[in-house]
């Protein structure tokens, strides 16, 4: 493929890499393109709340001139992204902090934006994300404008998959980037807690908080996750372990690797879950055997409380965090926002241990677990995208309260990728979860690039 | 909302010290039902001598 023969936009962070490092294509043309695009149709899809297109241009300009004296940094350099609302970015206001444009002057580049400007990434600007202050329009999805894109990092979902943006910064605290990328057919990755620094993010739950790549691709998830892993001392929880390479060991093959499928609890969630899903990520499970992995029905008690213990940690982490901002949020607040703040003040101390036992109770039994098994693979989601008229702003917290797919692994500490993994019969995307063993993000990757090339789903395009 | 969760609410609402919007404790009253449960099933989990998820550290961090 040349750059001339597919639209810009449509690029791969990988095939744009492969172009830019061969001078095929210039970094001042692929951000003119996404600019163009997000111009063309992000009216409708409404994903950017913050656009710094001068200031994007620049940067690649300087990615450019750097590029031709020969200084290639890697595979991000002159790759246009966007960071959901809850990163810090220098000189942007961050309505989530309720930080204005004035306040804006101070704000420095959150750990892992700053280490995506390292490697040379041009950042376009800000997403948009549930629960915003100004409530300004929700994002649609890509595959079906009537329907959600799935929250948190909503703009996050609709602008990569859109294309008007080739990768983009999420954050997940109960499957906030998870839950997009399943809805809106794209790759979400949350590493290992401890990764990727949490320098520079809004914070929801301090224990819970996971930033990490959204990609059209497994092989830019891999390239996004090189650029932001590692040690960050300005982030506590920040662990100091090695990071291997990613992206370039991603054909690994996955012969004699074990995955096991919790089915005792995808049997407790079948009740709330689209039959439809249900076949369509147990068929993708079953694909994994032709490619030499082998499938292991495994049992993990605790993930049955998994989900609302997560929740109790997140909403009592939330309000200990923002109590003095509560006492106006609490007035003027969208209705989750004050809702979440009703929860934290109804936890006592005694339910948050409660719930961290619960979380100790897990970790011990995923890690026997893992004495066994290489990955878990579960659904993603209980039903594809529904229309806005079929959910509304609270539906999220009581997901939270019941179990579901994505903030077990939250609670665990484990990276957790959504994978796209078919079609539901209306046309929009169904998505696959896989998980791994503390810091072997990897494995994750290199299954998830193993199941993409053979499924090859990456193929169909939305039609916006 | 049950009449004892409004109470509780309330008496938690009076000495943390935001001041509520009115048709709130109705609008959520069903959802904080059921965050109330949530915390009834959890406290009924029996975890023997299971610690909390460790988050300190002595040294360092």
């Amino acid at each position: 493929m040349t750059a001339q023969s597919e639209a810009l936009y449509r690029l791969t962070i990988d095939e744009a890499r492969q172009l830019i490092q061969s001078r095929a294509l210039s970094p001042v043309e692929l951000t003119r393109a996404i600019i163009e695009r997000i111009h063309g149709v992000d009216g409708q899809l409404h994903a950017y709340v913050n656009l710094m297109a001068d200031r994007a241009l620049e940067q690649a300009r300087m990615a450019e001139a750097e590029i031709l004296r020969g200084n290639y940094r890697g595979p991000m350099h002159g790759i246009p992204v966007a960071v959901k609302d809850q990163l810090d970015l220098q000189g942007a206001p961050a309505e989530i902090r309720n930080l204005n444009t004035d306040a804006a002057k101070h704000v420095r580049d959150a750990t892992a934006v700053k280490k995506l400007r390292d490697a040379g990434a041009i950042v376009l600007g800000k997403l948009a994300m549930s629960s915003m202050p100004s409530e300004p329009p929700q994002p649609c999805n890509p595959w079906d404008l009537k329907r959600i894109t799935g929250g948190s990092s909503t703009g996050a979902g609709a602008a990569v998959a859109a294309g008007l943006c080739l990768g983009a910064l999420g954050e997940d605290t109960a499957g906030s980037i998870r839950n997009p990328a399943s809805l809106c057919g794209i790759v979400g990755f949350k590493a290992t807690y401890g990764r990727v620094s949490r320098f520079g993010l809004a914070p929801l739950g301090w224990s819970l908080d996971h930033c990490g790549p959204m990609t059209r691709v497994v092989e830019d998830s891999a390239h996004m996750l090189q650029a932001i892993a590692g040690y960050d001392p300005q982030d506590p929880t920040s662990i100091d372990v090695p990071v291997p390479e990613y992206a370039n060991a991603l054909k690994g093959d996955m012969r004699d690797r074990v995955i096991g499928v919790p089915r005792e609890f995808i049997d407790l969630c079948r009740e709330k879950t689209n039959p439809e899903i249900l076949e369509i990520v147990d068929k993708a499970i079953g694909d994994f055997e032709s490619f030499g992995a082998r499938i292991e029905n495994i049992s993990l008690p605790t993930l049955k409380y998994a989900t609302q213990a997560n929740a109790v940690i997140y909403y009592n982490e939330h309000y200990a965090g923002r109590r003095e901002e509560a006492k106006t949020a609490i007035k003027t607040g969208a209705p989750a926002r004050r809702a979440r703040i009703y929860f934290g003040i109804l936890t006592g101390a005694a339910d948050y241990l409660q719930a961290q036992r619960i979380r100790s109770q897990l970790k011990r039994e995923c890690a026997e677990v893992f004495q066994k098994i290489d990955l878990l693979a579960l659904p993603c989601q209980t039903n594809a995208a529904p229309k806005f008229e079929e959910v509304d702003a609270l539906d999220t917290l009581r997901k939270h309260l019941a179990p579901e797919y994505q903030a077990p692994f939250n609670l665990a500490g484990l990276p957790a990728m959504s994978l796209p993994c078919g079609f539901s019969r209306s046309n929009l995307p169904v998505a696959l979860q896989l998980a791994g063993k503390p810091f072997d993000e990897l494995t994750v990757l290199r299954a998830a690039y193993n199941y993409q090339q053979h499924a090859r789903w990456y193929e169909r395009r939305p039609p916006i | 909302m049950d009449r004892k969760l409004e109470e509780t609410v309330r008496a938690l609402l009076a000495k943390e010290g935001p001041e509520t919007k009115e048709c709130d404790l109705e609008r959520f009253g069903p959802l904080l039902e059921q965050y109330v449960a949530t915390l009834e099933t959890l406290r009924g989990v029996e975890l023997g001598e299971e610690e909390i998820a460790g988050i300190f550290h002595p040294q360092g961090k």
